[in-house]
């Protein structure tokens, strides 16, 4: 099933709630509130229109989400390689590493994040 | 509503020519700060808005009424004050008729109008809906804005940033903006909140929308939004270095819209006009002072020349009253219709019209221009004795028996003429509003509506309606003599609960008007606004379209109206200063007031004064006619407290008049209180506060040494003797009205002088203290024996003989006897009517004694009206007999000049 598409700012909420879950969705309205200055009826139809698209789920005032964080950044960034860089996964890191500097630490860990594929493969 | 459109088509118009002005100074100010020119927006806004305006000679619109809302048949419909645009659509406009029903031609102009308002209210409504709706897309989709910080948000439905909300602004941003470019774009936003432009902008839609068929308006509100930015810019980029603005560009450029979006809603960053935008930020330079200055006054002088409209200068298309009396030959007026009661309308074409103040109208004909002049006038009233100036003129009009003059600040002068050419009077003309309703006396003309339920018709034969509308529409009713009631009434819009449900018996009505009609042809209503509990009283005065006035007499219970009981259409009788006796003196004409100084001269005259009971003691209520003008009325203390209703106001007595009657009482001072009230007929407003209940207290008080009066009234116990009485009216660089002035009377006659110079003539005496003549005899200081020993030239007449109250007439003399004339009077003379031929007593009632007269001399006979019927006719009681020289001049004897 294709990962649910999340906008910036219901991205932002769902970090709330990732954080906070299970978590009465009164209480959620308060962070809300509190953190992105929503209004109480702009979260409960944010909580609507989430669960409707499969993001999360709301049963007896209990939100709880379907989706995990993890899900979401990959289904973000596979858009993005997509869109900007037509498919091609090496032009991405390329272009990474052309803004970024690297540690060595961190290329080992690409090495072996690569390896473990292969080997799932 | 139709009226109203056109109100604002005006307003349009005339708003339109001020764009131009400002477009022109935008230029001009290239240099000078932006804000200059959203301030010369704003200055448009006002005019766009503010229906009202200063008249002034410095404004250069040249016309505040293009469209003349009250487009009449035959009036022309468009004042630009281009002449050359008046000429060619006028006519066009004029000619157009559409035939609706057979024989009813009506303008075409006239007749689409309502429907154009239609259009314009519907497109207002478009407007204001489809504004509406975008607002209303734009908030749900920013809906979900995640909070930055303060009151800065961010969301991904943001292209390009902007400032939303008028009461809590806020600024919304498009997340994943780099830092640097983050600041500036803050800053501008908050300059835009700071500058209340998130006010400025909506205001300004909404006046776009009250005049969206203006394209001139259209590009006033483009080019604000534009000036808007530009001005935004500035004060941000004033604190900027020339590093962070060439940042601040680039952060215009990054947040760039190509879309252009009229909305008025959003302060969009990037939205107007970017490529100017960065190039006004990389070179902006702070404004040098001087350019400021300029910009100003620039601004000013705009704001004067086109916020105020022009003064309405031509004399066609204006009604006028008579106002100041400059000069009237008293003794020849007519007496039926006295000129200073006249009203005269002239229409865009020339028409006069006439109304007298009984009511009537006369047709005069057609100005035609006349190349009279001041000098001309000046010379006239030299060759009768009399100095009159009234400065240069501009343009002078000519009827058949009058000339208009109207001097180039606008006033106008009415000169009329006697048949034989003489000048009989000068007035000088006010403009009046034709809504206003004209002061004075109404009669109740016609019975409109009477509910049948009472057993009586009421009999309004002696029912008289007083209307004045100064500080106030007041109104009283009198039967006979006898104030019923008077209040002040209040403006008020007629509905079902103030009028339609008041009437409980609909079918009758009088047969040419009924409910339907008088509501639909009203123009304006005046309620009554403190009612009693009462049967059958004043209730409301309706103002109809076509001028017609109509009084409503009502039940009342608990202070409300529970129905209509009579409706009568009103008609004007005169004016209210003619209805009343002057005995507070008027301003205008001769002056009448008659100021007696013996105990028994007021004793007669204020008869009610005497013996009033000092029980509890005095109390003298005092009011204002005018700013020097007191009148007195002295009752009981313990009387029940003197109210509007309860007496009419119409005895006053002046302060040294009062003072003198309360000196016959033996109370003493602190017995008598003073008490100032406000007298509901004086057009003359003031307050009663604690400094003013002083001021008259010690006005009525004070120099008790004037008040000299005993019944001897030359009394012994004067120790000043005259010295010399001098006629400073003769001196230079004085002036005075050419009016007869009543100055003095005692029991017999009534003295003179010709004209208003009381005041100059002076009498000086023999301890130094100087007095106007009037005074010094009114005080008994002189009596008139004096002015003869210093030949102070007056005239005087027996008090039977009223000047300007008895008929007279011209004749030729035809034979002469010991006892009697035989005169044949004019042809244009009433009494010519009568009888051709007239014998006229030369025993003659006055003590002006007869000239020596000829067969074949002119003579002027004033009479008591009386001619016996015989023939030949005969007048036997004859008061004056003039002798009359070249031009009807009166040549003897001595008469009143």
């Amino acid at each position: 099933m294709e990962t649910p598409k999340v906008f910036e700012s219901e991205y932002r909420f769902c970090l709330i709630l990732w954080e906070h879950e299970p978590i009465k969705s009164s209480e959620l309205v308060n962070l809300c509130k509190e953190q992105l200055g929503w209004k109480p009826t702009t979260t409960y139809t944010v909580i609507k229109r989430l669960s409707e698209r499969g993001v999360l789920k709301n049963e007896n005032t209990i939100v709880s989400s379907l989706v995990s964080k993890d899900e979401i950044q990959a289904s973000e960034i596979n858009e993005m390689v997509e869109k900007t860089f037509e498919g091609s996964l090496p032009a991405f890191i390329a272009a990474f590493t052309k803004h970024q500097k690297i540690s060595e630490k961190e290329i080992d860990e690409v090495q072996r994040m690569i390896d473990r594929f292969r080997k799932g493969e | 509503m139709t009226e109203f459109f056109l109100n604002v088509v005006n307003m349009s118009i005339s708003a339109s020519w001020l764009v131009c002005a400002v477009l022109l100074l935008r230029l001009l100010l290239k240099k000078a700060p932006k804000w200059i020119n959203v301030l010369l927006w704003g200055i448009v806004a006002v005019r766009l808005i503010c229906p009202f305006s200063f008249e002034s000679v410095l404004s250069l619109i040249p016309s505040s009424q293009t469209i003349n809302p009250e487009i009449a048949l035959n009036a022309p419909v468009i004042d630009s004050g281009v002449t050359i645009i008046d000429n060619v659509i006028n006519p066009i406009i004029g000619e157009a008729t559409i035939s609706l029903q057979p024989e009813k031609d009506v303008n075409l102009f006239q007749f689409i109008m309502p429907y154009l308002a239609g259009v314009w209210l519907v497109g207002i409504a478009a407007l204001l809906i489809y504004t509406l709706i975008s607002f209303l897309r734009l908030k749900r989709k920013i809906g979900t804005a995640v909070l930055l910080r303060d009151n800065i948000y961010q969301s991904e439905a943001v292209v390009s940033p902007f400032v939303l909300g008028i009461i809590k602004p806020k600024i919304y941003l498009p997340f994943n903006m780099n830092g640097q470019d983050m600041d500036h774009v803050i800053a501008h936003e908050q300059a835009h909140i700071r500058r209340k432009d998130h006010l400025w902008k909506p205001l300004g839609f909404l006046i776009l929308t009250l005049h969206w068929f203006n394209p001139m308006v259209w590009l006033g509100y483009i080019l604000l939004c534009r000036d808007i930015e530009l001005a935004c810019d500035e004060k941000v980029v004033k604190e900027l270095n020339n590093e962070q603005r060439a940042d601040y560009s680039e952060a215009l450029l990054a947040c760039s819209v190509n879309r252009r979006m009229i909305a008025a809603c959003p302060l969009a960053f990037g939205e107007v006009g970017v490529k100017d935008r960065i190039k006004s930020v990389l070179n902006y330079k702070k404004p040098a002072f001087w350019i400021i200055i300029v910009a100003i006054i620039a601004s000013i002088t705009v704001a004067v020349c086109f916020l105020t409209n022009p003064a309405n200068s031509s004399i066609y298309n204006n009604r006028y009253e008579t106002g100041k009396c400059l000069y009237s030959d008293v003794v020849s007026a007519d007496k039926e219709t006295k000129s200073n009661e006249l009203i005269f309308d002239i229409t865009s074409d020339g028409k006069v019209y006439k109304t007298f103040g009984d009511g009537t109208t006369e047709e005069l004909g057609v100005l035609k221009e006349s190349d009279y002049t001041a000098e001309d006038l000046e010379a006239a009233m030299k060759s009768q004795d009399k100095k009159l100036s009234i400065g240069s003129i501009r343009n002078a009009y000519e009827l058949s028996d009058c000339i208009f003059l109207q001097k180039s600040n606008g006033t106008v002068y009415l000169v009329q003429f006697f048949s034989d050419g003489r000048i009989m009077s000068v007035f000088k003309l006010n403009r009046i509003n034709k809504s206003d309703i004209p002061n004075g006396s109404y009669k109740l003309s016609k019975e409109i509506y009477f509910n049948g339920a009472y057993s009586y018709a009421p009999n309004f034969e002696n029912d008289r309606i007083e209307i004045k509308t100064n500080g106030g529409m007041h109104i009283y009713h009198f039967t006979g003599e006898v104030l019923s009631t008077g209040a002040r009434y209040e403006e008020v819009k007629l509905n079902k609960s103030n009028f339609s449900n008041l009437f409980d018996n609909m079918e009758i009505w009088s047969a040419d008007i009924n409910l339907e009609d008088l509501l639909k042809n009203n123009k304006k209503a005046w309620c009554h606004n403190t009612p009693d509990d009462i049967g059958g009283y004043p209730y409301m005065l309706l103002l109809q379209k076509d001028g017609t006035l109509c009084m409503i007499f009502a039940d009342f219970e608990n202070g409300a109206p529970t129905r209509i009981r009579y409706i009568y259409k009103l008609e004007y009788k005169g004016n209210i200063e003619n209805s009343y006796d002057s005995t507070v003196g008027g301003a205008d004409g001769p002056s009448n007031v008659i100021v007696s100084t013996t105990i028994d001269g007021l004793k007669v005259k204020y008869p009610q004064f005497f013996n009033v009971s000092t029980d509890g003691g005095l109390t003298v209520y005092i009011w204002q006619m005018s700013k020097d003008n007191y009148s007195c009325y002295l009752a009981n203390t313990s009387m029940e407290a003197i109210s509007d209703n309860s007496f009419a106001y119409d005895i006053g007595a002046s302060i040294s008049e009062m003072r003198a009657i309360l000196s016959t009482y033996d109370v003493e001072q602190k017995d008598i209180t003073v008490q100032p009230v406000i007298n509901p007929f004086s057009s003359y407003v003031y307050n009663i506060d604690t400094a003013y209940r002083t001021k008259v207290k010690e006005l009525f008080w004070k120099d008790s040494s004037n008040v000299d009066v005993s019944n001897n009234s030359q009394s012994a116990t004067k120790t000043k003797s005259i010295e010399r009485i001098v006629d400073h009216s003769v001196d230079d660089g004085v002036s005075y009205d050419n009016a007869f002035e009543l100055f003095y009377t005692d029991d017999k006659y009534n003295y003179y002088f010709s004209n208003i110079i009381s005041q100059y003539i002076i009498v000086e005496f023999d301890d130094g203290t100087k007095n106007n003549v009037k005074d010094a005899l009114t005080a008994g200081e002189i009596t008139i024996s004096d002015l003869d020993k210093f030949e102070i030239q007056y005239s005087k007449t027996e008090k039977s003989v009223q000047p300007g109250a008895n008929p007279y007439f011209n004749a030729e003399v035809l034979e002469v006897t010991e006892k009697n004339i035989l005169v044949k009077p004019d042809d244009d003379s009433k009494e010519t009517k009568s009888a051709s031929k007239i014998h006229v007593s030369l025993d003659v009632i006055s003590d002006i004694p007869v000239p020596t007269i000829k067969v074949g001399d002119r003579v002027r006979v004033i009479y008591n009206g009386e001619i016996a019927e015989s023939y030949p006719a005969q007048i036997n009681n004859v008061f004056v007999i003039y002798l009359l020289g070249e031009n009807d001049m009166v040549l003897s004897p001595t008469p009143l000049q």
